[in-house]
């Protein structure tokens, strides 16, 4: 609570950041008292230019953008969120595991890692959604996106540990008697934890980068708005050729808002938790 | 007598600032000192002292958060006089190699990994001289071999080299353009003990050669025994005592500096060392009064109240110590 | 020869095992789903009604055999390793009987061109600047610069080029908006100028994107090098500004850039997919495109197969080249 409570205070990038996630935040609240269900189409004139009436206009199947956007921005959070829960937690798990054993399983876990690393995500996981066609709901697309962000993170996670590991507080704590899982959680996760959540983000990013990508290929469930599939019928219906911009400006802009906010606050986090930058505060000694 | 560097009534703090968490840590406060041509002077003091800060405003080193917050400090070579606070730090490093040097601490890591040491020399020469890669590197080379150092360095990269032979070349490299005054921060620290006689000794050797005044820091009073004409003695960023070496040694008269000298093991004295009773004060909330009195088994009231004046003792030695300075003034003439 | 084995020789058994696994992993994921997989890309294939029935019969072999569903799945593995061996990844569903590996040589000049341009072009740009921006971060203009990248690093690839899209083919139609080239392909000026301008929006977005991310790491390592006791006995002794950038701080934080370059060919690759398929430009990513677009379950599989195995075969020669960089690798 400290350090948002700093960050807020003296971080201009922090600040900024955090006050356009808590607009996207009430933003999405509003989607709660939206007067048109998320899926409902035709239920105002089609293809108006924003108004008073629909302040970023309506689409081509009849829907006001503003509450469309709602729908859609919770909706995207939601799958990205998701999908960060289950690929960090089994990061963390694959991670911390592979660092606290070492030897020969690390060897072989490292070795797996960095495979998957290499490979391209894409079009595996193009692969996979293709094969599941149509079976892709919000839950399983979060899902798959989760299972195909591990590695990376969980490769850093490792080094965390491996570094964690050779501080001497942990020597300390290993002399005194303590054991291993008293270290791990007493010790170690309360200097993790902040790396994770501002790690975390980066996974975030990717995700809602990808959910867009895989709804313009059509591979996701298009009738559930979410960025992606409100820019697939933006395109669809050719908001660019008849120049019905504002179809595609919302999701657009509103995606760029949040990924920057989110990139914003979670850089200023790693800098506050840099062990450099934790010196200065500190005060430097010689 | 000619001096090559003074600073007198030198204060340098460390101020930070960062998240509304401002910090000053008086590295140095109201430190006057002379360095005379020629010489070997020694500084030396528990870790976090000042000294090392001590050495970098020497250098002319100031780089924030260091700041210079009072004082002055002053270099003459030969006829000129130059005031260091108010060089421009272009004239800074103008002077830097070609009169003043510096042999840093920790050799392991000064020397560019990726580049080869007859590069870095190049580097390092090029900046001063007027001179074309080949006459650089006949330089170089030529050095090394007055040093008996071989020329086969010149080809290789630094981790190929022992920590000694690293901190040989660094010697030499900081030394190649025959300064005036050489500035050494700890260069024996992290050696074995073999290697740090043999890095003494080409210290030494640098200095008779080329007449160079040698400024050393270290908190390794053996090698201030064997190196030093004069040792000053500093505490919590003050200066405590100076004077030559064998007075500093054999009639220590400040508490500390006794403290410092009877810690030192001796061949024929087997009874147990005493040390310093409780610890150094950090320097962002230094002690009143004299910073020593805390841990001073003679301190006075006085002690607390005033700070200590450096007191002349004849003879260039010099304290800064209630004890010495009433004994003198209750003793007549 | 204590490199070879210190060095090389894991790398490459690395390259052994990323290969290994990916492809294992592309044999199972079709597997795990129920079904038989013949019926079900043939019920997918849309086009099938307008192929006369002879055609259809072939495919329906071509298919049974593509999936190799005789015998154990051990066999089938096999099978399908062999098969790789010879580089037959089967014939295009679409396109039939067009081999998927025709199709893939043909976008492939068109990606490693566009992706090696913009990989050289950002991966310089960034550093230098990075590099830079990083040595002196308090200089107004380098903050701007570094502000700008850090909003624009984490934007998507699709949104970016979809940006550019509107503005530069919409608004300001000063380049064209699709394919790779006009005209014929000859060596004429005319055809290779009208490459550089097909090329452009879609090189511009990959380069704005990586060169972003390489800025930011750049300066993020100069900031540790810079802190360094070797660039700090530089600077002490006076040696030039650009005498430390160059060969104290770029020469150290080249390195782990290049790790890193090997380790981020796969992410860098995909983007380059989807800027392929914004800007319909020619190559594999497009290919992918129309074989999603087209339930070409083939060309798919074909060009994921082909994809692991082009780039962890490209993080390998980077990898490979990186004693060239790091003397401390190269003489241990």
């Amino acid at each position: 609570m400290k350090i948002l409570r700093d960050l807020f205070k003296h971080h201009l990038a922090f600040r900024a950041g955090a006050v356009i996630v808590l607009l996207v935040f009430l933003l999405v609240s509003l989607s709660f008292f939206s007067p048109y269900e998320a899926t409902e189409r035709r239920v105002v004139p089609k293809n108006q230019a924003p108004s008073l009436n629909h302040i970023l206009g309506t689409t081509a199947l009849g829907q006001d953008v503003f509450w469309l956007l709602t729908f859609a921005i919770r909706n995207s959070l939601m799958v990205a969120g998701l999908a960060v829960l289950i690929g960090r937690s089994i990061a963390v798990l694959l991670g911390s595991f592979s660092g606290y054993m070492g030897g020969g399983v690390d060897k072989v876990l490292q070795s797996i890692v960095d495979s998957f690393i290499v490979i391209p995500r894409l079009p595996l996981l193009i692969l996979i959604s293709v094969i599941v066609k149509g079976g892709l709901n919000l839950w399983g697309l979060a899902l798959l996106l989760g299972f195909l962000d591990i590695f990376w993170p969980s490769k850093r996670y490792r080094s965390q540990i491996l570094s964690l590991r050779e501080r001497e507080f942990t020597y300390t704590a290993v002399f005194s008697g303590m054991n291993t899982f008293n270290i791990i959680l007493k010790e170690h996760f309360p200097f993790f934890i902040p790396y994770l959540l501002a790690d975390a983000v980066s996974g975030f990013l990717w995700a809602i980068g990808m959910e867009i990508t895989l709804a313009i290929l059509g591979l996701c469930d298009l009738t559930r708005p979410t960025i992606g599939t409100m820019i697939y019928w933006g395109n669809y219906y050719q908001a660019l050729l008849s120049q019905r911009l504002w179809v595609l400006a919302a999701p657009v802009i509103g995606s760029i808002f949040i990924v920057v906010a989110f990139y914003l606050i979670s850089t200023s986090l790693s800098e506050y938790l840099d062990p450099r930058t934790r010196l200065k505060r500190l005060g430097a000694s010689q | 007598m000619s001096f090559l560097a003074e600073a007198k009534d030198l204060r340098a703090y460390y101020i930070t600032r960062s998240y509304g968490v401002e910090r000053t840590v008086k590295a140095i406060d109201d430190i006057s000192i002379q360095i005379k041509e020629g010489e070997i002077l020694s500084i030396a003091g528990e870790s976090g002292c000042g000294k090392s800060t001590l050495l970098k405003v020497l250098l002319g080193a100031i780089d924030p958060p260091l700041r210079i917050v009072g004082g002055t400090m002053q270099y003459r070579f030969g006829e000129d006089y130059y005031d260091v606070l108010s060089m421009s730090v272009d004239d800074l490093k103008k002077k830097r190699w070609s009169q003043i040097s510096y042999i840093p601490q920790g050799s392991m890591h000064v020397l560019n990994p990726v580049r080869k040491i007859g590069n870095t020399f190049h580097d390092f020469i090029v900046t001063h001289r007027d001179l074309d890669k080949q006459e650089t590197g006949k330089m170089a080379r030529n050095y090394l071999g007055r040093l008996g150092l071989s020329a086969e360095v010149m080809n290789v990269y630094p981790h190929q080299l022992s920590g000694g032979m690293r901190q040989r070349v660094t010697i030499a490299l900081a030394t190649v353009l025959s300064p005036k005054l050489v500035l050494a921060d700890e260069p024996t620290t992290a050696l074995d003990v073999l290697v740090q006689r043999g890095v003494v000794q080409l210290l030494k050797e640098v200095q008779q050669r080329e007449g160079s005044t040698l400024v050393l820091v270290s908190h390794d009073m053996g090698v201030h025994a064997n190196l030093a004409d004069r040792i000053a003695i500093l505490y919590a960023g003050k200066l405590v005592e100076i004077a030559k070496t064998e007075r500093i040694f054999n009639s220590p008269t400040h508490p500390y500096t006794q403290y410092l000298i009877e810690s030192l093991p001796r061949l024929d004295d087997k009874s147990d060392r005493t040390s310093i009773p409780g610890r150094p004060p950090t320097l962002e909330n230094p002690p009143k009064g004299c910073r020593f009195h805390p841990r001073c088994p003679h301190a006075l009231e006085v002690c607390g109240q005033k700070v200590p004046p450096l007191t002349d003792l004849g003879n260039g030695h010099q304290t800064a110590c209630f004890l010495v300075s009433e004994v003198d003034n209750s003793e007549p003439g | 020869m204590n490199l070879l084995k210190s060095y090389l020789l894991p790398r490459i058994a690395q390259w052994v095992i990323t290969v290994f696994i990916g492809i294992t992993v592309t044999f199972i994921i079709p597997r795990l789903i129920p079904g038989d997989p013949v019926e079900r890309t043939l019920s997918s294939l849309g086009s099938l009604q307008t192929l006369d029935p002879r055609a259809v019969e072939s495919l329906k072999e071509a298919l049974a055999d593509l999936y190799g569903l005789d015998g154990t799945q051990f066999d089938q593995y096999i099978n399908f390793w062999k098969r790789l061996f010879k580089g037959d990844l089967g014939p295009s569903l679409s396109a039939f009987p067009t081999p998927v590996i025709e199709i893939i040589a043909k976008g492939l000049p068109w990606t490693v061109g566009l992706l090696t341009t913009s990989t050289l072009i950002s991966w310089s740009l960034g550093i230098a600047l990075g590099t830079l921006a990083g040595y002196s971060p308090k200089r107004l203009w380098w903050q701007i610069v570094d502000k700008a990248f850090i909003s624009i690093y984490p934007i998507p690839h699709y949104i970016l080029a979809l940006i550019l899209v509107m503005v530069f083919s919409y608004y300001f139609p000063i380049f064209p908006l699709v394919g790779g080239a006009s005209g014929k392909p000859t060596l004429s000026w005319t055809y290779i100028s009208s490459i550089f301008e097909h090329s452009l929006l879609p090189a511009t977005s990959l380069i704005v994107l990586s060169t972003a991310f390489r800025f930011i790491m750049a300066k993020a390592l100069t900031t540790t090098v810079a802190g360094s006791d070797y660039v700090g006995y530089a600077e002490t002794a006076g040696l030039s500004k650009w005498r430390i950038v160059l060969f104290y701080v770029i020469q150290n934080t080249m390195l782990p850039q290049v790790t890193d370059l090997g380790l981020s060919l796969g992410a860098v690759f995909s983007g380059a997919l989807i800027i392929e398929i914004v800007f319909s430009y020619p190559g594999i990513g497009y290919s992918l495109y129309m074989g999603v677009f087209q339930a070409d379950f083939n060309l798919i599989l074909g060009i994921t197969i082909f994809s692991i195995v082009g780039i962890a075969t490209a993080a390998l020669i980077v990898d490979l080249s990186y004693p060239l960089l790091d003397p401390r690798v190269r003489y241990k």
